[in-house]
């Protein structure tokens, strides 16, 4: 056959720009108001955790790909936006090798084992996070006091994080906290987590820029509101109230920034609700029942490996005709 | 109407502004194809014969599909297997011209006047063919019932249903196009009479007139259609709603049985704004559809023409007189095409087909030519799927794009088939959101060939 004279390809012959690069950058962007909080309340050491954590984890991919001989796409980001997220779910208070180990730990063991970027069935920062937490539980578990840079007074409701204040002292721990404090973040947690305002901005991002949907944030806040508000109903005394729930903790960041990871979370919008409310329900159980006090790491990981199950609930093809046979 | 589900589909863009056609003279040759999706037609003529331009020169023996008619009067130099845009080998008549140009018409003195039947005879024999792959040709798909074809229904039973909805699609198929948006403009009084005509064919209860959001239909237009009781849809933006199974769905909120894809299933009929006119020129004129109207754009917004060609003139001859239009306009400041050409596209730049040569047959199936240079160029990447649901959320037809895509990269044919691969219609506006750039249309393909070929060897 004579050699075509110009470029033969299948259609379409146009393409939308869009990469994992702008996608991990946009996200990145989107971190922003969260990495803005951290640094408001915990100084620079938090900023410098974060560094340290996107750094190492920069460096691992870059050394893990040199030494398999795979293709270096560390220019695609995604080990960055790595980092950062395991940097904002430590606290100021650990040790400087605890972000670069749970960086290592979140691209190694997270997702090149798995065959790199998008392959990977659990969410790189939650792995690399749970590794140091179950290794190093005591350095895991101080939470410095909030100290703002300007404008706002210490929040000095609380001497732990909310959540541990709840599972030590109960509902009375808890109850007189403004919400307010909740909002800005000005309570002792890990530096991402604290403030639910910036997660929801970063979020809020994200979706306007629909980077991701609805579907897992909304599903996955509502379905644990809806959770904690029925145990709340049946005996306030014990079980902490529903708002108190999703403004603590990881709730948002997890929603927005953890649950929807690529490749992690399924893609159909009944599949994606499902999982959300899975999540929610999960969360809500570890915090009310379980040993962890946080229950969002758990829920998302429980939830990622059902995702390939969860790809399976569909909506009908247009037009799909069922079968005579 | 129905919520549209084209997420992060592309926009469209319509250019209202006052539109220029050229028409370009007749061409030294022309090559008739004689296949389609029916079947090949039976050539008429023989080597060395002599032909008028609109003499009908092939036909089909069964008679689904619409006869081809010589675009020039001239000599028929050759009859032979020819590339056509999509690249099949299908017999061709090649002609070359004597220079004469007197158009045979269909009729010699009178129209069909009102004859419903006679009408319908005039658009069969006129040879219109249409860009979107329709399962059946417009004559078949207009006809109520009580005039359809004899030969029709035993084929297609679908077509003894009655016709509920006439949907005329005002909007071009793909962002980049503005061929049907333009003659919204420049035709509209020959446009509503097509339509009537069109509608009391088909006898349909409704008539719609579909065109985007935001183009602009002149005022009396849209008066006199209101004024026939049409209702105007107002479309989203957004490619690939002018898919015709995007577009039943979108409107009638039925849904066409895939993958037969026959719109006259659910009582739809879909007939473009062109392909309506073509139908008026037969039904008033005579005229033979012979002629079409093709958008040829270049090198981004560098060049962007209208021009009306003869059916059948070659790519290499339509780039040759679109290049001297231009040194006529611009002072001869322009470098020939042929210098910077990389990528040639017959039919648009989603559902449009490369070409490996310019010696390619231009016909009515066709809408738009572009041209790219070499740093327009698409690449896809030989990438592993990550998994983002961005193809999921952008199906119109609510298929996994991504699963059936790596099915058929891994082989698993008939895992494809049985999560729909045949509803695809290869929009494909899951290569085009894909953020590592897999070739998701050309997987789909290769899925369905190879389907097929074991359909066949079994």
């Amino acid at each position: 056959m004579k050699r075509p004279e110009f470029h033969v390809s299948v259609s379409p012959h146009v393409h939308s720009g869009y990469s994992i690069r702008k996608m991990t950058f946009e996200t990145t962007a989107a971190l922003i108001p969260t990495l803005f909080a951290g640094w408001f309340f915990f100084g620079w050491k938090a900023l410098a955790i974060v560094g340290i954590s996107a750094v190492s984890a920069l460096l691992t991919e870059l050394l893990w790909q040199k030494a398999i001989h795979r293709p270096v796409q560390v220019s695609d980001g995604s080990a960055v936006l790595t980092g950062i997220l395991v940097g904002l779910l430590l606290s100021t208070s650990t040790p400087w090798w605890l972000p670069a180990l749970g960086a290592f730990v979140a691209v190694i063991i997270g997702k090149q084992l798995f065959g790199g970027f998008g392959n990977h069935p659990f969410n790189t920062a939650v792995v690399g996070w749970a590794f140091i937490l179950i290794s190093y539980k005591g350095l895991m578990s101080e939470f410095p006091m909030p100290a703002p840079q300007f404008l706002l007074h210490p929040g000095e409701y609380l001497a732990y994080s909310p959540l541990y204040t709840l599972r030590d002292s109960g509902v009375e721990g808890i109850q007189y906290v403004p919400w307010t404090d909740f909002l800005w973040g000005n309570v002792p947690g890990s530096i991402g987590t604290v403030s639910v305002l910036a997660a929801l901005l970063g979020g809020a991002y994200l979706i306007y820029r629909r980077i991701i949907t609805w579907h897992i944030p909304v599903s996955f806040i509502v379905s644990a509101w809806i959770f904690a508000f029925i145990f709340w109903r049946i005996d306030p005394e014990v079980y902490a109230d529903p708002t108190f729930h999703i403004l603590s903790g990881w709730m948002m960041l997890g929603a927005f920034f953890l649950a929807p990871e690529m490749g992690t979370a399924p893609v159909t919008s009944p599949g994606m609700i499902l999982y959300g409310i899975g999540c929610g329900v999960i969360t809500m159980i570890i915090r009310i029942w379980g040993s962890y006090v946080e229950g969002v790491p758990f829920a998302i990981l429980l939830m990622n490996a059902a995702t390939p199950l969860l790809d399976r609930v569909k909506p009908r093809a247009v037009g799909r005709v069922k079968e005579i046979a | 109407m129905k919520r549209f589900k084209g997420v992060r589909a592309a926009t469209i863009q319509q250019d209202s502004s006052t539109p220029t056609i050229k028409r370009l003279r007749p061409p030294k040759r022309v090559v008739i194809p004689l296949g389609s999706r029916w079947g090949n037609l039976t050539p008429l003529v023989k080597t060395g014969k002599t032909v008028r331009a609109g003499q009908c020169i092939a036909r089909d023996k069964n008679g689904i599909i619409p006869p081809a008619h010589a675009s020039i009067s001239g000599t028929v130099k050759e009859i032979r297997p020819w590339l056509n845009f999509s690249g099949e080998n299908t017999p061709s008549v090649l002609i070359e011209s004597d220079g004469d140009d007197t158009i045979e018409k269909l009729f010699q003195n009178e129209g069909p006047g009102q004859d419903l039947q006679g009408i319908l005879k005039v658009i069969s024999e006129a040879g219109i063919r249409e860009p979107d792959p329709y399962p059946w040709p417009l004559a078949w798909r207009i006809a109520q019932p009580s005039i359809a074809p004899q030969i029709a229904a035993p084929i297609a039973p679908d077509l003894r249903l009655p016709i509920e909805s006439l949907i005329i699609n005002g909007m071009d198929r793909q962002p980049g196009v503005s061929v049907r948006g333009r003659a919204l403009v420049y035709r509209k009084k020959d446009l509503l009479d097509s339509i009537l005509i069109l509608q009391k064919l088909s006898g349909a209860r409704k008539t719609v007139f579909a065109v985007y959001k935001d183009q602009a239909i002149p005022q009396d237009f849209e008066r006199q259609l209101k004024k026939n009781w049409f209702e105007i849809a107002r479309c989203p933006n957004k490619y690939p709603i002018a898919l015709e199974p995007v577009l039943v769905r979108y409107i009638t909120g039925r849904e066409i049985p895939q993958p037969s894809g026959d719109a006259r299933a659910v009582g739809a009929v879909v007939v473009d704004v062109m392909t309506a006119l073509r139908a008026h020129e037969a039904v008033r004129d005579g005229m033979p559809s012979i002629r079409t109207v093709l958008q040829v754009s270049a090198f981004g917004k560098y060049l962007d023409m209208y021009v009306q060609v003869r059916e059948g003139t070659l790519l290499e001859d339509l780039l040759e007189q679109v290049r001297r239009e231009l040194m006529e306009d611009l002072l001869g400041e322009i470098p020939p095409l042929g210098k910077r050409l990389a990528k040639v596209i017959v039919g648009g730049p989603f559902l449009g087909y490369t070409q490996q040569h310019l010696q390619v047959p231009i016909t009515q199936e066709t809408d738009a030519v572009q041209v790219q240079s070499d740093q327009e160029l698409t690449r896809f990447e030989n990438a592993a799927c990550v998994n983002c649901g961005y193809c999921v959320r952008a199906c119109p037809m609510g298929l996994l794009p991504n699963e059936l895509g790596k099915c058929c990269e891994y082989g698993r044919f008939h895992t494809a088939e049985n999560k729909d691969l045949f509803v695809c219609i290869e929009c494909g506006i899951c290569a085009y959101v894909c953020p590592v750039k897999r070739p998701m249309v050309h997987l789909m393909r290769f899925g369905k060939q190879q389907l097929l070929a074991t359909r066949e060897e079994s």
